[in-house]
Formats: C-alpha cells, sequence, structure tokens
C-alpha cells in the first residue's frame, strides 16, 4: 500500500485533496469512486498514525559531557523540586 | 645653581613614579568616545578615548577585554574603570582599562544588540532557514532544566494536548557561565540521535542576566545548524533573546512552545473527521447525481412511451400518403376534363357526321380512297356510307378534268 510510504502529514493534506477533488465533481463515476477508496484508506492510516504514537517521557543521564556515554531512563515528577 | 641633567629614561621613570603615587589616577573612571580603535593579534586592544577637546590613549588588556560582551567599535560611547601611566618606550601616557560598559544603556542590552546585528547581517534569522515544524512529531527532545518551572508547564500541556507523544528530556543548566555550551551539547547530542524530529529549547522567566545563554553566539549557531526543527520557548512573553530570532519557531513562552509543537490531537481527530464527512457526502451526491441522471434519461419518452418516437414520421407518412392520394385525383379529374373536351371535339369531326350528310368513303383494303392512282380496274373497294357498306368493283377511272 502507497500509502504507508506517507508520513501523517503527507497522507492528512492528500486526504484533504482528495477530498477537495472529489467536492468540485466533474469527475467521471469511475474517478470518484476511486478517489473515495483512496480517501478512505487515508482516512484509516491517519487515524492509526494519530493512535500510534507511544506515551513515553524519558529523560538522559549523561556520563561525560559529550555525550558519549548516555542512560536514558523514565521521567518521573520526583525529580522536580 | 648646579644643573641637574636627567636621562630621558630617568625623567620618565620620575614622572611614572608620580602618577604611581597619585591616588585618583590610579582608581578612575573616565567617560569617552572610542575612536582608532584596533584590535591586535594579540588579543589586546588598542584605541583613543575622546571627547570635543581632549583625548587619551587607551589599552585593554586581552584578559580583561575577554570578559566584554559587547564588541568595542569606533564612535561608541563608553564608561571605563583603570589607571593611567606612562608607556616609557613613547613617553606617551596611557589608560590601562580592566572594566568597560557602555554609557546609557547596559552592557548585556548593547552586547545583546551587537549580536542581533551580526547575525542578522550574516542570514542566520533569514525565514529561508526555517525549518518546518512536523504536524505530528513521533518523538520530541526538550532541552531544558529538568527541575524548573518550564518542563512543568511543557509537561502539563502535552498531557492536555497529546497524551500519547515520546518526550525526550535533555536535562540541562539554563543559567550561568556554563549553561550556553551546555545547551549546546544538548542541541547536538539530540541530532545526533536521529530519532527525534523536533526539538523544544526551553527555560522560564528570568532577568536578562538569568537568560542570558540564550543570547550567546556559540547557543545561536546551534540552533541554526540543528537539522532538527527547533521551537524556542524561553522566557516571558515579553522577553526576546538571540535563540528565539535564529529559532525555526518562537513560541512566547515554554507552554506555548509546546502547543506549537504538538496540535491538538483532537483537531487532528476534528481534520480527519471532518474530511471523512466530506468524502462520504462528496461521493454520496455523485451516485445521487447519477441516479437523478438515470432517472431523467427513464422518464424520457423514449423510454415512458417508445411509440412517440416514431410519431413524427408516421404523421409525416400520413401527411405524405394524403397529398399523394390528392395529387392523383387531382390528376385523374384534369385528364377525365381533357379527355372530355377531346372527346366532343373528335366527335365533332367524326366523318360519320359527314356521311350523314350524304358523302361515302371509299377504301382499298381497309385504305381510304382519295385518288385514281390508287386503284386499277377491277378491283374490289369498299364504300362506306351513312348506314352501312357497299362493296363495288372498279369499271372505269378518269381524272378530274375528264369527269363524266
Amino acid at each position: 500500500m502507497t500509502e504507508k510510504q506517507l508520513d501523517f502529514e503527507e497522507a492528512l493534506a492528500r486526504l484533504e485533496e482528495v477530498v477537495k477533488e472529489l467536492e468540485d465533481g466533474g469527475l467521471s463515476l469511475e474517478k470518484s469512486l476511486e478517489l473515495f477508496e483512496e480517501g478512505v484508506k487515508l482516512v484509516k492510516f491517519c487515524k492509526l498514525e494519530l493512535d500510534q504514537a507511544e506515551r513515553k517521557i524519558e529523560i538522559v543521564l549523561k556520563k561525560d559531557e559529550d555525550y558519549n556515554d548516555v542512560e536514558i531512563v523514565p521521567f518521573t515528577a520526583e525529580e522536580e523540586d | 645653581m648646579e644643573k641637574k641633567i636627567f636621562t630621558v629614561t630617568e625623567i620618565t621613570k620620575y614622572l611614572k613614579d608620580i602618577l604611581a603615587q597619585d591616588p585618583l589616577v590610579n582608581n578612575i573612571w573616565i567617560s569617552g568616545e572610542i575612536s582608532n580603535f584596533h584590535h591586535h593579534s594579540s588579543g589586546h586592544m588598542y584605541f583613543t578615548l575622546k571627547d570635543q577637546n581632549s583625548a587619551i590613549s587607551a589599552i585593554m588588556f586581552k584578559g580583561y577585554n575577554s570578559q566584554l560582551k559587547f564588541q568595542l567599535e569606533d564612535g561608541l560611547k563608553v564608561i571605563a574603570h583603570g589607571y593611567i601611566s606612562i608607556y616609557e618606550p613613547r613617553g606617551t601616557y596611557q589608560f590601562y582599562i580592566d572594566f568597560m560598559e557602555p554609557a546609557g544603556k547596559g552592557a548585556l542590552y548593547l552586547a545583546f544588540e551587537q549580536l542581533k546585528e551580526k547575525l542578522e547581517k550574516e542570514g542566520l534569522f533569514d525565514p529561508v532557514h526555517k525549518n518546518k515544524i512536523p504536524l505530528l512529531p513521533k518523538k520530541i527532545g526538550i532541552v531544558t532544566s529538568p527541575t524548573g518551572a518550564a518542563i512543568r508547564d511543557i509537561l502539563s500541556v502535552i498531557q492536555r494536548r497529546f497524551p500519547n507523544i515520546s518526550l525526550l528530556i535533555v536535562p540541562t543548566l539554563v543559567q550561568g557561565e556554563m549553561a550556553s555550551e551546555q545547551l549546546v551539547k544538548g542541541i547536538e547530542y539530540l541530532n545526533s540521535r536521529g530519532d527525534i524530529d523536533l526539538i523544544i529549547l526551553s527555560r522560564g522567566g528570568g532577568s536578562i542576566e538569568d537568560l542570558w545563554p540564550f543570547n550567546e553566539e556559540n547557543l545561536a549557531r546551534a540552533i541554526y545548524n540543528s537539522s532538527v526543527p527547533v521551537i524556542s520557548g524561553i522566557g516571558h512573553e515579553t522577553d526576546f533573546t538571540i535563540a528565539d530570532f535564529v529559532a525555526d519557531l518562537r513560541a512566547p513562552t515554554p507552554s506555548a512552545a509546546a502547543e506549537l509543537a504538538i496540535s491538538s490531537r483532537l483537531e487532528l481527530e476534528k481534520r480527519i473527521e471532518n474530511s471523512r464527512e466530506r468524502l462520504s457526502y462528496a461521493i454520496g451526491n455523485k451516485i445521487r447525481e447519477y441516479r437523478k441522471r438515470l432517472e431523467g434519461l427513464m422518464e424520457r419518452r423514449v423510454f415512458a412511451r417508445p411509440e412517440e418516437l416514431f410519431s413524427k414520421e408516421i404523421q409525416q407518412l400520413d401527411d405524405l400518403s394524403r397529398r399523394l392520394e390528392w395529387s392523383m385525383e387531382k390528376e385523374l379529374n384534369s385528364r377525365k376534363e381533357e379527355f372530355q373536351f377531346l372527346n366532343g371535339k373528335l366527335e365533332s369531326l367524326s366523318p360519320l357526321k359527314t356521311l350523314a350528310r350524304g358523302y361515302s368513303i371509299s377504301s382499298l383494303q381497309g385504305k381510304i380512297i382519295d385518288s385514281i392512282d390508287e386503284v386499277e380496274i377491277g378491283q374490289e373497294i369498299q364504300i362506306r356510307v351513312k348506314d352501312g357498306q357497299i362493296k363495288g368493283k372498279v369499271l372505269n377511272k378518269m381524272p378530274a378534268e375528264q369527269e363524266f
């Protein structure tokens, strides 16, 4: 599926383009159905992308100033003042 | 009185000692305008301080001038501190400066203005160099103090707008001498990771001194060189730092930086939903449009009353046959009249009428005789009279002039 290569932003932009094209009309029934199908796929893809993002808050613990050796650990509220 | 003769060195040293013992010239503030400024390759600065009437040579050694936040240049009005002494090789007195600040405005303010102007000229603030902020960043790097108000604000905004997002905090100092270098390294580290698609550079509010690391040139260049887009959210709305000018997007506060970094999930969902609805509606419209066209076609007479398709031709045919009939009748009538006329005419010319008046017609073998040369004597001829025929024989014949 070509949509997989798009990122969310491109997919959303293409979706809005498809909608506009379809709304403008003047297309054959076949082309309209083709666009509709593409639009439906893009909607699915965008929704999936939104849900795929993972909630993770981490903090870098560096062992030296130049970040040659780092450790990534979860960030917790306890570290706040 | 005996003449005391000094060498040049002796008198120079004498004068130098006098100056050295004077409390005023050894701890003095002087205001003036810089001219003939020269930053020597040794790192020392040589220039003249002057006012309307007088001038004094001045020197600021590398060790002192490296502390300057702002750039010295001709025409700059300054207040300088130091001492006055004599430079023996040339016998000139000089102002040895150990501290200087711009007259009027503060040194930091001037430094800010100067750096801003310099970087602006270099094009670091140019919109063409601004990276586009991604609509849905997968992982955001946050360079800030892990204990400040800024990170709390950012996290709370993100929690509200888009809970399922991945964040990586790079803790740094955000004020003091060490801060700018740490901020630079933080940005460089996030760039080197390859999985970060947006950086938030942030700090809570503070004085111009507190915010100073964000006005440092090295940080400005690190932001400029970052291939990952950088959003700055430094201090309060009224604070503008050099970092803000170089950043791909400047947010007025840390919270605002978080808001600009991630579109509200709700809004994105709305956008998708809106598109989905319009998509359905548009295709529905299309189908309705086609159905209507189809229905329109079905209602057309051809399909509704197909006989009407040919009604015109039928009518035409009727018309033609009517016309044909009429013209044939007309033709027939005119022929009839002609016939009657000719018949009358014929009747009046009929030889029968002449016969009735007493004439006769002679014929030989059906051929009417109208000359004596057409018969031979002895031949049988027929003579037609009014009421029948007479058979006869030619007895004699003679021309008209010898008539009986």
